[in-house]
C-alpha cells in the first residue's frame, strides 16, 4: 500500500487521484461525492479478500459492496486526521461479518470437520499415500486444524486477530477500526494467540513445516 | 508471531475478486453516489447558501445498509444502544445538532428558506405506501408571501396580518426570538399549566409542532428543544426501529403522544418526525374501531437560502 504521506494535500486536478492520501479522498467526496470511488479502487481487493478468507467468497462479493456503500453514506464522519482509510474500511467490513457470525461459525466447524473425516478416512483404508499427497494432505489437514481452533475463539477475539493476521492492522489500526481501547487489542490479541496455539498445540496436528508453507497467491 | 499458527497463509477457499463482482460491487456503490447527488445540492453556488447538514444527502440507496452496533460478543466497550437513556439519547442529538448548526447561513430578510422534505406514509393494513416530496419557499422575515406544499399541494400563504400570529411561529425572524436555554424553552411551552401528565403530554406534543417544517430553525433552538424535551417526564426510546432515508432510526416518544422524533441510531443526527395518524373511526362488529392507521415519517433533505421563490439550490 504505497499512499503519499501529505495529509490533506488538496491537488490542483482531479487526474492528480493516485497520489491523494485517503483522508483527502474522503474530504473532496463531501463535496464531490464522486471522488469516493478513488477509495473503491484502492481497496476492493483488499476487503474482498479479508472477507473471502471469513465467509467465503460469495458473502464476499456481497459484503465488500456493501462496505463501500457504507463507507460512502459515512463519509462525513471520517476522520480527517487519519491518513490511511484501511482501518476504518476493515472495520465496516468487520461489523458487517458480525452480522454472520453463524455462518462464519458453521463454515470454521465444517472446515474443521472436513480435517478430521479426511484424517479417520485415511487410517481407515490403511493404504500407504504417496509422499507427495502425504505432504499436501498435512498441509490442509493443517489449515483444517486452524479452523476448528479459530472457531473456538470468543468472536471479539477472532475480530482482532483476523484484521492483524489478514488485515495487516497494527495495534492502534485495530483500535480505531472497531472503536476500541488500543489496551483492549492488545490483551484480546494476546488471548487469542495463547489461545490459538494452545487449541492448536493440542490437537497436536499442525506440523513444524506450515510456515514453510509456500503460497502462490499474490 | 502469527505465522507459527500458519494464521497468514491460510486461505481456505478463498479465490481473488473475479472482474464481473467487482464491476457490480463498483455499480453499487456508483448507484449509492449517483442517488446522493440527485438528492443533495450542487455545491459551488456562490450567491446561494447551501445547508449540507446532518440532513442532507442522506438517501440512501441500497437496502440493508446499517451495521449492527450490538454484537453477540457482547462487548463493554461497543456502544450500545440499549443502556442508553430517552433523555441521554436526547442530549446527544443536541450536542449533534449543535455541532452540525455551526454552518447554518445567516439569511437576509428579504430572502427565502428552500427546505424539501420528504413524507413517507405507510398503512398498517397491506402495508401500502405513498410518499411525497414537498418544496417549500418561506419568506425570511414573514414580510413576502410563502410557498409552502403540503401532501404535493401548494400553499400561497400571503404574509400574516397586523394582528395575526402563528403559533409556533414559522417564521425566522420570530423564532430567532425564542430562548436557545433548554430551561427557558421548556417554561414557555409549559406556560401556566399545573404539573401533571397532561401537561407532559401537551409539552411535547408542542415541540413536536415546532419540529414539524416547513420551518428553519436558528441556531441553538433545534439543539435546545431536543434538550427541553430530554426533561419531560415519560419520554421513552421506542423498540420499533425506523428506516429513514435508508438511515437506521430510533424514535424517542412519549406515553399518549401520535408523534416521535426520529434519530440516526448511530451519530444520535436528527432526521425527521414519525407520526401515528389517519385513523377514521367505524363501527365494526359492534364497536368503535380505528381503521386505517398509518406511519408516517418526514425528514427534512435539505435547506438552502435563494432570493426568489422558484429558485432551487
Amino acid at each position: 500500500m504505497t499512499l503519499s504521506p501529505g495529509v490533506g494535500a488538496w491537488p490542483d486536478a482531479g487526474d492528480d487521484r493516485a497520489c491523494d492520501s485517503d483522508a483527502s479522498v474522503v474530504e473532496r467526496s463531501w463535496e464531490t461525492p464522486d471522488v469516493f470511488a478513488v477509495l473503491f479502487d484502492r481497496y476492493a481487493d483488499d476487503i474482498h479478500r479479508y472477507v473471502a478468507r471469513r465467509l467465503g467468497v460469495d458473502a464476499a462479493d456481497d459484503l465488500m459492496a456493501e462496505t463501500f456503500v457504507i463507507a460512502f453514506q459515512r463519509r462525513r464522519r471520517y476522520d480527517l486526521t487519519q491518513t490511511q482509510a484501511r482501518p476504518w474500511l476493515y472495520g465496516i467490513a468487520t461489523n458487517l461479518v458480525g452480522r454472520h457470525r453463524r455462518v462464519e461459525a458453521r463454515r470454521l466447524r465444517a472446515l474443521s470437520r472436513a480435517a478430521s473425516f479426511a484424517a479417520d478416512g485415511g487410517n481407515a483404508e490403511g493404504e500407504p499415500m504417496e509422499d507427495r499427497v502425504a505432504e499436501r494432505d498435512s498441509a490442509e489437514r493443517a489449515a483444517r486444524v486452524l479452523a476448528g481452533a479459530l472457531a473456538g475463539l470468543p468472536a471479539r477475539h477472532r475480530d482482532v486477530l483476523l484484521l492483524a493476521a489478514w488485515g495487516g492492522l497494527d495495534y492502534a489500526e485495530t483500535a480505531r477500526s472497531l472503536g476500541i481501547p488500543v489496551g483492549t487489542v492488545r490483551s484480546r490479541l494476546h488471548r487469542a494467540r495463547a489461545q490459538l496455539r494452545r487449541s492448536i498445540g493440542t490437537q497436536d496436528a499442525l506440523p513444524a513445516a506450515a510456515p514453510h508453507k509456500e503460497h502462490d497467491h499474490g | 508471531m502469527d505465522e507459527l499458527t500458519g494464521l497468514p497463509e491460510w486461505e481456505a477457499d478463498s479465490v481473488p475478486l473475479a472482474p464481473r463482482a467487482r464491476a457490480a460491487a463498483r455499480a453499487r456503490l456508483l448507484e449509492a453516489i449517483d442517488h446522493e447527488t440527485r438528492h443533495s445540492a450542487r455545491s459551488g453556488l456562490s450567491r446561494r447558501l447551501v445547508l449540507r447538514g446532518a440532513f442532507i444527502g442522506v438517501a440512501a440507496a441500497a437496502a440493508g445498509v446499517t451495521v449492527a452496533l450490538t454484537r453477540d460478543g457482547d462487548d463493554a466497550s461497543t456502544p450500545n444502544l440499549t443502556t442508553l437513556s430517552a433523555a441521554q439519547l436526547l442530549r446527544k442529538a443536541a450536542d449533534t445538532t449543535r455541532a452540525d448548526r455551526g454552518r447554518l447561513p445567516i439569511p437576509r430578510d428579504d430572502q427565502y428558506f428552500y427546505t424539501r422534505t420528504y413524507i413517507e406514509r405507510t398503512y398498517r393494513k397491506g402495508g401500502r405506501r405513498r410518499t411525497w416530496t414537498d418544496e417549500s419557499w418561506m419568506s425570511v422575515d414573514g414580510s413576502k408571501p410563502s410557498s409552502r406544499q403540503e401532501y404535493g399541494k401548494v400553499h400561497h400563504d400571503p404574509p400574516l396580518g397586523p394582528h395575526e400570529v402563528a403559533s409556533p411561529p414559522t417564521v425566522y425572524s420570530e423564532l430567532k426570538k425564542w430562548p436557545t436555554d433548554p430551561d427557558e424553552l421548556l417554561a414557555l411551552f409549559r406556560r401556566d399549566m399545573p404539573d401533571s401528565p397532561l401537561r407532559d403530554m401537551t409539552t411535547f406534543s408542542d415541540v413536536c409542532l415546532l419540529m414539524e417544517g416547513p420551518r428553519v430553525m436558528p441556531p441553538g433552538l433545534q439543539s435546545a428543544a431536543f434538550e427541553a424535551l430530554a426533561e419531560i417526564r415519560g419520554v421513552r426510546i421506542d423498540k420499533d426501529e425506523v428506516d429513514v432515508l435508508g438511515r437506521h432510526g430510533i424514535a424517542v416518544s412519549q406515553p399518549g403522544s401520535q408523534f416521535a422524533f426520529l434519530f440516526d441510531r448511530d451519530t444520535y443526527a436528527y432526521l425527521g418526525t414519525r407520526v401515528r395518524g389517519g385513523f377514521t373511526t367505524k363501527v365494526v362488529d359492534g364497536e368503535w374501531r380505528k381503521t386505517n392507521v398509518y406511519d408516517e415519517t418526514r425528514s427534512l433533505q435539505q435547506i438552502a437560502v435563494v432570493d426568489r421563490i422558484g429558485q432551487r439550490p
